[in-house]
């Protein structure tokens, strides 16, 4: 077949896998793990910060496996879309057995405007910044961070306002969720509990359409 | 202390070899160290949901991993594509690296000899270099033989060198 290797292309391979590996080509072949080791030191990587933090989540995943029948409840959340205006829509993640896994938790609560409850936190008043989903969104005129800085444990909160119900896809600090936003406007508020201090990535999508991507600063 | 999946999977193993490697080739991928850390996580997160689906007889678990990375990051391009009319991000950060004067003067050399490469090119020099997959692994994520993406490694590399001469 033509995919068949011939004995130089193998050895161009082999010095690549080894090269890859830390270990020595033959002389001849310097110039690929010269390319090889190029190419690898370009590589990204991450955070040290994000990476701590992925890694605390994993383990409360890699627990929360071992106390569940099946998959991973535990960070999905979908709330019905026949949620009234009326109500304050909560949405917590599932603990995993109430055994300290509450850093695996991304808990999300949409407030409408005119029945905003004051149940949760104000957060702190900051400048209005970042991404606005813009007034030519068919489905949406926005979505605002409120600030661009949080304190562990406050809420996070971002403004919405949109014309029919949306699923809100909801990533930040290694967690995600979702939840059903009714037409209108209010506080999408995302908690932060367990977040540990440093500068998180948040996205929050609509599946009409409109997003938002920043970055967010945890204080302590 | 090895945690397995109903598919087998060795999910603490396969979490400690592949976390960097994973940023690494989604970061390639999608070029902004936010969208890269997003999916990064929700890659992790995809594979432990959905580890009954992974089949040993199918190919590696790293190959099955990287699929399920792969499929995250073009979900967030095509995402991005959908959306960055109307929420363009402030500012997209590079992924983090090494920023010496040197390094940069390597990195661009090694950027420009990359857009020279096709995108499926692109796409086997991040599973080789940036990921570190077998060339096995990488026909598990692409669906090609082993062989083939031998061939097709050979090709790129060699085009490569002829750039950077």
């Amino acid at each position: 077949m033509a995919d068949e290797l011939t004995p130089d292309q193998r050895r161009e391979l082999d010095a690549i896998d080894r090269a890859l590996s830390g270990r020595a080509v033959d002389p001849d072949l310097d110039g690929i793990a010269a390319l090889t080791n190029e190419l690898r030191e370009a590589r990204a990587t991450p955070r040290p910060e994000f990476a701590a933090q992925l890694d605390e989540c994993a383990a409360g995943w890699l627990a929360g496996g071992r106390q569940r029948r099946r998959g991973l409840p535990w960070l999905r959340i979908a709330v019905p879309a026949a949620a009234t205006a009326a109500a304050v829509v909560v949405a917590v993640a599932i603990s995993g057995g109430g055994d300290g896994g509450d850093e695996s938790r991304l808990r999300l609560s949409a407030v409408p405007e005119e029945q905003r409850s004051g149940a949760l936190a104000a957060p702190e008043s900051a400048p209005k910044a970042q991404d606005d989903a813009g007034a030519d969104a068919p489905e949406s005129r926005g979505l605002e961070l409120e600030s661009s800085r949080v304190a562990s444990g406050a809420p996070l909160v971002v403004r919405y306002e949109i014309f029919r119900t949306a699923k809100a896809e909801v990533h930040f600090a290694g967690r995600s969720g979702e939840l059903t936003l009714e037409p209108g406007s209010g506080r999408l508020e995302i908690g932060t509990e367990g977040v540990v201090e440093g500068e998180w990535p948040l996205s929050v999508a609509l599946e009409t359409g409109g997003a938002l991507r920043t970055t967010v600063s945890v204080t302590p | 202390m090895a945690r397995s999946s109903p598919g087998g999977i060795d999910f603490e193993a396969l979490y400690r070899t592949s976390r960097d490697d994973v940023y690494a080739y989604v970061a390639g991928v999608v070029r902004d160290r936010a969208a890269a850390e997003e999916v990064t996580s929700i890659a992790f997160e995809r594979a432990l949901t959905r580890s009954h689906s992974f089949s040993p007889e199918r190919g590696s678990a790293r190959g099955w991993l990287f699929g399920i990375a792969r499929n995250a990051a073009y979900d967030e391009l095509r995402r991005r594509a959908r959306t960055e009319p109307v929420a363009e991000p402030e500012e997209r950060s590079p992924p983090a690296g090494d920023t010496t004067a040197d390094a940069a003067v390597r990195q661009a050399t090694v950027a420009a000899a990359l857009s020279t490469l096709g995108d499926d090119e692109r796409e086997l020099v991040k599973l080789k270099f940036d990921a570190g997959l077998s060339n096995r692994e990488i026909g598990d994520v692409l669906g090609l033989s082993e062989s083939n993406v031998g061939t097709r490694l050979c090709r790129v590399v060699g085009k490569l060198r002829t750039t950077m001469a």
